[in-house]
């Protein structure tokens, strides 16, 4: 590769990386959590509050009362119990980044009862891998438009990377020696797991 | 800084390149499975299922812990999976053993000495996308040897991410600022807004 060229690559493989470490470093170590579940403490706590909704459809008055409630998440169908006939409270389930809040919305007392499920700091910063949107929160929006940015981006840097090094890949056999080993050893994991 | 410094620019540029070529290689693994994963028209993903049953050596041995008695069982059905889920109710057991592409579902009523097996192979695609949710130590070798795959990409890529910025950090200051800033801000911003919901 000619020597502007090569530091053409080098300039925006430095200054995309720049841009995009602190995604890369919040998923690698969110990374690192999925895999340790064991290492996000997990803790459950009941609140009530009044909250006045009209009544409609199911969904709508489920996100409804997320939003009155100012919580952020997913609000998953098959987690939505329509109230029964004898006046039973509306039940859902709001998925929010590392916690969960299932929630009973009594429309007659304009009540709702929350049970919320907290993977704390560490639970949020585990759902922040690869989160594309949390319906009820701008930054969760804004987070996932970083997070198709960033996993678009992650392997331009491979590739720059590799473009700029290769003159020193063919002088350094071994490294590339040593890079398709390691490709071929977990080539060998992926078969011995997936094949009968 | 001095040459003998971790942060001198050739050991910056070594760390920097290991990084990569951990991250590279297992990228290409994830990229692969993420996108089975991310596509299940791709491929053909029926199940295929098989029936058996099975005579239990010592029924009262499996009802009491049906988790000690499953190798057995999984070798005469002559599949590798890890247990996932036992569950129990008045009428019986079921048991529920996996590998990516791969269910085993047992049923054994109580009080009977065979066990009904249902093996269901799904093929190699619907088995690559499922490796991609397979990060957990637990279940055999192989399983504990893809984790630690996936803890050390991970880990490398922490390592990769570093050592860029202060490798950019050495090449110029002010832009490496100008570009760090925002995005470490609106990150920490996401984490502290989110964390306090």
């Amino acid at each position: 590769m000619k020597r502007v060229w090569r530091e053409r690559w080098v300039r925006w493989h430095l200054w995309v990386g720049v841009v995009l470490a602190p995604y890369l470093v919040v998923y690698g170590l969110s990374g690192l959590l999925l895999s340790h579940p064991d290492w996000v403490p997990t803790s459950e706590r009941s609140w009530e509050r009044s909250l006045e909704i009209a009544p409609g459809a199911a969904p709508e008055t489920a996100a409804a009362v997320r939003d009155a409630l100012g919580l952020a998440g997913r609000l998953p169908r098959w987690k939505i119990e329509a109230p029964s006939s004898e006046g039973g409270p509306l039940r859902f389930r709001i998925v929010g980044a590392g916690r969960f809040y299932d929630v009973d919305w009594f429309a007659a007392e304009r009540r709702a009862r929350v049970l919320e499920g907290s993977g704390g700091w560490l639970g949020m910063l585990r759902a922040l891998h690869g989160l594309r949107d949390l319906p009820g929160s701008r930054l969760g929006a804004a987070w996932g438009v970083y997070t198709w940015v960033s996993l678009a981006g992650l392997p331009f840097l491979i590739v720059s990377g590799a473009l700029v090094d290769v003159a020193r890949w063919r002088r350094r056999r071994q490294v590339a020696i040593l890079g398709g080993a390691l490709l071929a050893g977990w080539l060998v994991v992926v078969l011995w797991l997936a094949l009968p | 800084m001095s040459t003998r410094s971790p942060l001198r620019l050739g050991s910056l540029v070594a760390w920097h390149r290991a990084a990569a070529l951990g991250l590279g290689a297992s990228l290409l693994l994830y990229a692969l499975t993420g996108w089975l994963f991310a596509l299940p028209e791709l491929g053909d993903r029926r199940w295929q299922d098989t029936e058996h049953t099975l005579s239990l050596r010592d029924p009262e041995a499996f009802h009491r812990d049906p988790g000690a008695a499953m190798p057995e069982l999984l070798e005469a059905l002559g599949v590798r999976a890890r247990v996932d889920r036992i569950e129990r109710s008045s009428a019986g057991l079921d048991v529920l053993a996996r590998r990516p592409g791969l269910r085993v579902e047992l049923r054994a009523d109580t009080g009977e000495s065979i066990v009904v097996a249902r093996v269901r192979r799904g093929g190699p695609f619907r088995a690559g996308s499922a490796l991609h949710g397979t990060i957990h130590y637990r279940g055999g070798l192989a399983f504990v040897l893809w984790a630690a795959v996936a803890d050390l990409s991970a880990a490398a890529l922490v390592l990769f991410a570093v050592t860029g910025v202060l490798l950019a950090w050495r090449r110029s200051r002010g832009l490496t600022l100008a570009l760090l800033l925002p995005t470490t801000a609106f990150t920490v911003a996401v984490v502290l807004a989110l964390g306090s919901l």
